[in-house]
């Protein structure tokens, strides 16, 4: 809070918040730059491969077109409002700066949301000729998915279904490297936002668990870190019962530390995620957020 | 005490004991069917029959190629070849259905799903849509993709039909759907080089003719008139096939002689050879098989 509170005063202050304004737009419109000349270069021969022509030229239209769209919706919505949205997050810092990242990481997400975009276009384009290119290839070989039994059975098929299908099978195949072209350049784009959004997300869960209050309530030797119980036997009369005096001590370092710690243990447990992660970007399944380090925890 | 063959009670022999009268049941070549040789002869014109099916799909193929085959006349040809062979086809089918149902051949008709001309009608229909429609998509779908690799793969895939082709025995190996749907995608690597997609769309119907609708209507014939018309067919495709090959390409006509003439006569007189030779034996450690399969028509 008091990080929160420092950056608030620093951005209000010095004459920052415009320049920061500045540094957005142009930030954004990079963006926007960069990825039509991508496309332009996908559209060309990318990396040395040729890839089929007219489906080339169509993606590569359509996306351009997006592109031109989004140009819109920046101009319009977004510059007018951009110096009073930093504002918003500069005073949000009251909540520490914590809220600050947060809102920092959702401005990303509103910035590159054309980026995502695309992702989702061609991971559902690339899903179903994925799809439809295994279940053409079990045809080809006579075979089918039995559903019942979850396993590949031979099927009888009739003549009709074998043309149509072997025709489809060949097309799709040939056509199926254009489309992992543009899959694979625009997952890229969306896993790379992803890792920061979530370096960002972790930064968050990290700052939200360190131990500042307990560490500071220690210093202080505040009631709420008392955590031994000392008894110290009082010179006992000669009466028969036992007096003792009953003092609350401070607890160590080391056990204030372990109670606040073990959010930070599990964050680090779940990493190991990317076993069913790269299955899914091969199958063309889409990927969020929440699927690259765990589910993120507020 | 003497052995005796049984398992249910005791004896001092161990179980899998066996004396001197066991091999008494061995059987040596029970089920070998003699082949004679003008027979052989006659059923090898299946195997040439496919050969020269393919060899002529891509004699026409190198044709339109080369410009000395329009359009129009592969058009006229494929189009009243499709018809006079349905109308032969069906009258095949109705002089067999009025033949004394006697033999099991018949049987084997009549449960099969009787298909009536609407439904054929229907399948041809559906698929020129299919065929017209993809035509601009073949067209273009290897510009990308070296001729050589077109050419290999066009190569590979109907030597995989050659061999794959249901010439009748229950091995396997046998797969018609895996040659039928490896010669219609040579096809469609093949198409995708010519000039027009007009020229694309005709190489597909004209694949379609010669590897789906031809086999049935030539397993008619054969099974239908006997060996006089067998004869006929295997006489009549070779020719054209030959001939074909003359105009194109001398030395593989030659090549194509030889290899005709070693499939009709040489491979018989093999196997007449060699067929004095066979050891198998028989006896009552065989597996059990049960004789569920109805006689074909040899």
């Amino acid at each position: 809070m008091l990080l929160g509170i420092f950056l608030l005063w620093v951005l209000l202050r010095s004459p920052l918040l415009p320049t920061v304004a500045d540094s957005v737009l142009f930030f954004a419109e990079n963006l926007v730059r960069i990825l039509q000349e991508l496309l332009n270069w996908l559209m060309g021969v990318p990396a040395g491969l040729k890839l089929n022509v007219p489906l080339n030229f169509a993606l590569g239209k359509f996306f351009l077109y997006h592109i031109y769209l989004w140009k819109g919706y920046i101009a319009i919505l977004l510059m007018p409002n951009l110096a009073p949205l930093l504002l918003c997050i500069a005073l949000v810092g009251i909540g520490g700066v914590s809220f600050q990242l947060s809102m920092l990481s959702d401005l990303m997400g509103l910035l590159t949301f054309h980026m995502y975009c695309f992702y989702v276009y061609a991971a559902r384009l690339y899903f179903l000729m994925f799809y439809a290119v295994r279940s053409l290839f079990r045809l080809f070989r006579g075979k089918k998915w039995n559903v019942l039994r979850e396993r590949v059975d031979s099927c009888s098929y009739d003549m009709d279904q074998l043309f149509a299908g072997s025709i489809l099978f060949a097309v799709l195949l040939f056509l199926l490297p254009t489309v992992l072209m543009y899959y694979a350049v625009f997952t890229s784009l969306r896993v790379a936002v992803i890792v920061i959004q979530s370096t960002l997300s972790a930064l968050i869960g990290f700052i939200n668990s360190s131990p500042v209050y307990p560490v500071i309530l220690w210093l202080r030797q505040a009631p709420a870190t008392k955590g031994n119980i000392k008894y110290t036997i009082l010179s006992s009369s000669q009466s028969n019962c036992i007096w003792l005096s009953m003092e609350l001590e401070t607890a160590s370092l080391e056990n204030i530390l372990q109670h606040s710690f073990p959010a930070c243990q599990e964050r680090a447990a779940r990493c190991t995620y990317f076993r069913p992660l790269l299955t899914s970007l091969l199958q063309g399944e889409l990927v969020g957020s929440a699927g690259l380090f765990g589910k993120r925890d507020n | 005490m003497a052995w005796k063959k049984i398992l249910y009670e005791r004896q001092s022999y161990a179980d899998n004991y066996v004396d001197h009268t066991f091999l008494d049941e061995l059987k040596k070549n029970v089920n070998t069917h003699t082949y004679r040789f003008w027979p052989t002869v006659i059923e090898s014109g299946v195997i040439t029959q496919q050969l020269s099916s393919i060899v002529l799909f891509v004699a026409a193929f190198a044709f339109m190629n080369a410009d000395k085959l329009s359009l129009k006349a592969v058009f006229l040809l494929s189009g009243t070849a499709a018809v006079l062979g349905y109308a032969a086809y069906r009258c095949i089918c109705v002089s067999t259905a009025t033949l004394p149902a006697i033999s099991s051949f018949n049987v084997i008709e009549e449960s099969q799903t009787k298909r009536s001309v609407t439904d054929d009608l229907k399948t041809a229909i559906l698929f020129l849509a299919l065929a017209y429609g993809l035509s601009p998509i073949l067209h273009t779908l290897t510009e990308s993709i070296s001729t050589d690799t077109i050419y290999a793969m066009t190569a590979a895939m109907l030597f995989g039909n050659l061999v794959l082709y249901d010439y009748g025995p229950n091995a396997a190996m046998v797969s018609g759907t895996v040659s039928f749907n490896a010669a219609m995608f040579a096809s469609v690597c093949i198409a995708s080089r010519l000039a027009t997609e007009w020229h694309t769309f005709a190489t597909v119907t004209l694949a379609v003719e010669m590897f789906a609708l031809m086999p049935i209507l030539r397993r008619k014939l054969k099974a239908r008139y006997g060996w006089h018309v067998q004869v006929g067919m295997t006489l009549l495709l070779n020719t054209a096939a030959f001939l074909s090959l003359c105009e194109l390409y001398p030395p593989c006509a030659v090549i194509f002689l030889i290899i005709f003439i070693f499939i009709t006569f040489g491979c018989p007189l093999w196997l007449i050879r060699i067929q004095p030779l066979k050891d198998n034996i028989h006896g009552p450690w065989d597996e059990a098989s049960c004789d569920t399969e109805v006689p074909t028509h040899l």
